[in-house]
């Protein structure tokens, strides 16, 4: 079992840093181009020169804040993958509360309490919307008729072999 | 009365000759209107209205600013235009004063279309929220989901005393890898026969000496409640041992396809 030979935790934390300081610095391009766009002085060299410089100000910062919560949560999920001894929704929802609660944990208890239910509801969202292709698909590739022989692992039927009829 | 307003005043690109400010009393707010003329080349073919909105209660004020309202260079149809903004009918006169009034001003049909509209998106976008949250619910706390199916057979399997000797203690399940190191996923399939739902199922354990792997399948009984119908693990080293944790196939109930009855 090569592909299951290694352990994805300790590393998946760097893995999901970066993935989610990449996500965070192309989507907060995209969103702040068009805001500095819109926000410049009229004219089009002006508004593209406004453009760029709020990416080259805002873009890194929503990148960083992106990694941080990537990579919070997914250390807190790999410390619950630990202590559960279990891979299962729950470990992502309860990751994404604690992380939008720790993460606002400056902002004193009511902030911590509400960010706390927006990380939870979102992450659910994204576990549901995983349930929900899953299960899409499965119905979409649903043999019609299952002819599903019983695994050989557990030997034949007790009595098989006395019971054989006698030709 | 507050000065305005925003980018625009400060980066003095914009001439802000024309400003006149109106007091009316809204039902608890003070609402002033300025008005900046925004292109001068052309004049008076772009304009924008703003209100600072002071709130009596909190003290706090607000600056609101209509769309750019475009006209043309003919100034009769500038003049004379009612505009609705903020709850007031605005009217720019040829003298180059504000009215404000507070008349209802008939909602145009356009307006109640795109109403209905946003009303659709939002409907939809609640909509579509409310599936995903009953399949999340479902698959957390329905006792027949592949989750809690999965939660309570990993429970059995580290229960039972010859699965503990052969894999050591701690056990961990996980199913199905993902390429983004996920492994929540367990693969299991729903199926159908004789009229009776069947679950069957695979996932992987992991003790601190060796590795398995789970298969099970769960039948539904007369009270809709599923059962094991079989259940073994399947270490991963070279015998290949099987651990036969429980198997129900050759109960009278359990069987479905009934081998000797054709003799």
């Amino acid at each position: 079992m090569e592909e299951y030979a290694r352990e994805p935790c300790p590393w998946r934390i760097v893995d999901d840093c970066g993935g989610a300081f990449t996500m965070g610095a192309i989507g907060g391009a995209i969103f702040q181009s068009i805001k500095g766009f819109r926000n410049a002085p009229s004219g089009m060299n002006r508004r593209f020169l406004g453009s760029l410089s709020a990416i080259k100000q805002r873009a890194p910062i929503i990148a960083g804040n992106f990694a941080i919560w990537g990579g919070m949560f997914s250390t807190i999920d790999c410390t619950l993958v630990h202590f559960r001894r279990k891979e299962d929704p729950w470990n992502s929802i309860i990751s994404g509360a604690a992380t939008g609660g720790i993460l606002a944990a400056r902002n004193g208890l009511p902030a911590m309490a509400g960010s706390a239910v927006i990380g939870g509801v979102l992450l659910a969202i994204i576990e549901g919307v995983g349930i929900l292709f899953t299960r899409l698909s499965a119905e979409q590739f649903k043999p019609p008729n299952p002819t599903l022989e019983d695994p050989s692992q557990l030997g034949p039927p007790p009595g098989f072999h006395t019971q054989q009829p006698n030709y | 009365m507050s000065k305005l307003i925003g980018p625009f005043a400060r980066r003095k690109f914009l001439s802000c000759s024309k400003i006149r400010v109106f007091e009316a009393l809204c039902t608890d707010t003070v609402v002033t209107f300025d008005v900046v003329k925004e292109n001068t080349l052309k004049s008076l073919s772009y304009c924008r209205f703003y209100s600072s909105e002071k709130k009596k209660t909190s003290g706090l004020t607000k600056v609101k600013s209509t769309e750019m309202t475009k006209f043309s260079h003919t100034k009769t149809e500038f003049f004379g235009v009612h505009h609705h903004f903020a709850g007031c009918s605005l009217k720019w006169t040829r003298s180059g004063n504000l009215l404000t009034s507070y008349q209802d001003i008939p909602v145009p049909l356009k307006e109640t279309a795109k109403t209905a509209s946003y009303l659709g998106v939002i409907l939809a976008g609640v909509g579509v929220t409310a599936v995903i949250f009953y399949q999340v619910f479902r698959e957390l706390f329905s006792s027949k989901s592949p989750n809690s199916v999965y939660t309570t057979s990993l429970k059995k399997c580290c229960k039972d005393p010859r699965v503990i000797d052969s894999l050591g203690e701690p056990i961990k399940g996980f199913g199905e890898e993902t390429r983004r190191g996920r492994r929540r996923h367990v693969s299991h399939l729903f199926y159908e026969r004789d009229g009776i739902n069947f679950l069957r199922m695979k996932y992987y354990i992991q003790g601190s000496r060796k590795r398995g792997t789970v298969h099970l399948e769960m039948r539904e009984n007369d009270k809709g409640d599923f059962d094991y119908r079989y259940l073994f693990v399947q270490l991963d080293d070279y015998p290949r041992n099987t651990i036969i944790i429980e198997d129900n196939r050759y109960d009278n109930q359990m069987s479905f396809d009934k081998p000797f009855d054709m003799l």
